[in-house]
């Protein structure tokens, strides 16, 4: 009886979720194929009238942004490859630095750890632009502005992760490593053959999140780099849009692929992680 | 554990107390003592009020909007039993895709779509654009809760399926419906989760500031002035002065924000270090 009016509820929700979800990334993708006139055309005005205006769908039709982005304008390929630099050291280290961190923080007890967790959480909260001043006096403390270091050194010992991962370690029960040194395993077997095994799920599941996050930084380079070569496309793709709708489009899709191929080959371990805090 | 610590140091923690220096000193070259006179004259100033109070804003109304839309949806999805998994992979989308991509489409709906602008002239308030700066702040609004509640369902999911078994049995025994288990039964034993998912929220809607940007650029209309706008404005205008005293006051919000959070949470729930 129940079920007779869960399952079409059920279906209704799915569809609106669905098409909620996917409707902005599908007319990004769409967009991509078709020239910068006609998208804004169809934005502009009726589809019949833009189909009318550019020739009909074969008329509007074009891979010519696609041919513009990767080959004929360097420039976009170039900050990929910058993005791609910047952000995979910050991701790999990141989560080697964390994971050092918050299972002393995890293992720890008493209040001095309680504090520096607490410390970690309140970083985490920040605004970027808040964090990003500190970060910015202690890299020019160091004489590494300009440097891609600049935008590494603050990316990897950033807080994010340290809270999450502690909260993750906290949840390992206590009996697993009272075993483990019963069998004679110091802290470091501890760490390397009991935690880091147990945390492998979560640990994708957190790249995930430093690696949407770094994708789309735009407050470090910004502020750590005078030379424009060196930002990431983040930073270029908001600088571009207002003569190059077509272009955009395109560079945007090719933009997201890291970040989408890398979440369907982790979307099982990010849902198990995400519900397990 | 050193390494992360020193590094938390070296680029947190002790430049930090460089910014606590600034924001007492007249200004970042001589630095004079000022005592606090960099701080009335940001409350002094109109657009930092309107920052802070944006940013507050969108904090606590997002994060409520937030939290209360996505328990019942995450209730929801726990008892359907097919495609719940591709469901939760397909509201994670908005949440992966960068801020870029999502932008460009939503400032070429907002400020060219015949659609839109038919939808607000029917309802007689004039022109998609300054209708889109009008409403500026609901509609980041929307695009926060947009993204955020794919995770913010998997946060949930996850922890209601973790709720106590025998107890909700034994509540069905008595007679209870979904509803009232849901609310006197679940709801309590997830508390530390919703409270996680209130503090992710909050740095969630402080990291709106992408969005906004892309969409409006660094001088958006006034509703959706955050303080990340403001900071940034006066890191431009090199009045480091200023800008220390401003992160300082966001940084003590949040502080004694997350410092209640988590006294209501060990007061009510089972402790968030547990």
């Amino acid at each position: 009886m129940k079920k007779r009016i869960f399952t079409p509820v059920y279906i209704i929700f799915c569809a609106i979720v669905v098409f909620l979800a996917l409707f902005p990334p599908i007319i990004n993708l769409l967009g991509s194929f078709f020239t910068g006139q006609f998208v804004e055309n169809i934005f502009s005005s009726t589809i019949e009238e833009a189909l009318e205006q550019n020739g009909g769908v074969a008329g509007a039709f074009s891979l010519s942004q696609y041919v513009n982005v990767l080959i004929a304008s360097p420039d976009y390929l170039y900050r990929f490859w910058n993005s791609v630099f910047l952000v995979a050291p910050v991701v790999i280290f990141q989560l080697a630095v964390s994971s050092f961190t918050a299972y002393g923080l995890a293992r720890g007890k008493g209040r001095l750890f309680k504090a520096i967790l607490m410390i970690f959480l309140v970083l985490m909260m920040l605004p970027k632009q808040v964090t990003v001043i500190p970060n910015y006096y202690a890299v020019k403390e160091l004489k590494l502005l300009n440097t891609w270091a600049a935008f590494w050194l603050p990316g990897i010992f950033s807080p994010f992760c340290v809270y999450l991962l502690t909260r993750y370690m906290k949840r390992i029960p206590v009996e697993l490593f009272e075993a483990a040194e019963i069998d004679g395993a110091g802290e470091k077997r501890l760490f390397l053959n009991v935690v880091l095994p147990l945390c492998k799920g979560e640990l994708i599941a957190l790249g995930m999140l430093i690696l949407v996050d770094g994708w789309s930084q735009v407050e470090l380079p910004i502020i750590m780099f005078n030379d424009a070569n060196m930002y990431p496309l983040s930073v270029y793709l908001s600088g571009i849009r207002e003569n190059a709708i077509g272009i955009t489009f395109a560079a945007t899709v090719i933009y997201a692929i890291p970040v989408i191929l890398f979440f369907l080959y982790g979307a099982k371990e990010l849902e198990a992680g995400t519900g397990s805090y | 554990m050193i390494p992360g610590l020193v590094g938390l140091y070296i680029f947190f923690l002790k430049p930090f107390a460089t910014v606590v220096g600034f924001s007492f000193s007249d200004n970042a070259l001589t630095r004079n003592f000022a005592g606090f006179k960099n701080f009335t004259e940001l409350f002094g100033n109109d657009a930092f009020r309107h920052a802070i109070l944006n940013s507050a804003f969108l904090a606590l109304a997002g994060t409520f909007l937030l939290i209360t839309g996505s328990l019942p949806v995450a209730e929801f999805i726990s008892h359907a039993k097919r495609f719940t998994s591709a469901l939760k992979t397909i509201m994670m989308i908005p949440f992966i895709m960068p801020a870029a991509s999502i932008a460009l489409v939503f400032s070429m709906l907002t400020d060219h779509s015949r659609f839109l602008i038919g939808v607000f002239q029917a309802i007689g308030v004039g022109d998609s654009h300054s209708v889109s700066s009008q409403y500026a702040m609901l509609f980041i609004l929307f695009l926060f809760l947009w993204k955020n509640m794919g995770y913010m369902v998997l946060l949930f999911g996850g922890s209601l399926l973790k709720a106590d078994q025998n107890i909700i049995e034994a509540a069905k025994l008595d007679g209870a419906g979904v509803i009232r288990i849901f609310f006197e039964i679940k709801l309590r034993s997830i508390s530390p989760s919703i409270v996680f998912g209130v503090l992710l929220s909050i740095m969630s809607s402080f990291g709106m500031y992408r969005e906004v940007f892309l969409i409006y650029g660094s001088h958006p209309p006034t509703s959706v002035y955050l303080i990340s706008h403001y900071l940034s404005n006066t890191m431009g205008m090199m009045n480091y002065s200023k800008m220390s005293a401003a992160a300082l006051v966001v940084m003590l919000s949040v502080v004694a924000l997350s410092v209640i959070l988590i006294a209501v949470e060990k007061r009510y729930g089972r402790g968030m270090e547990q």
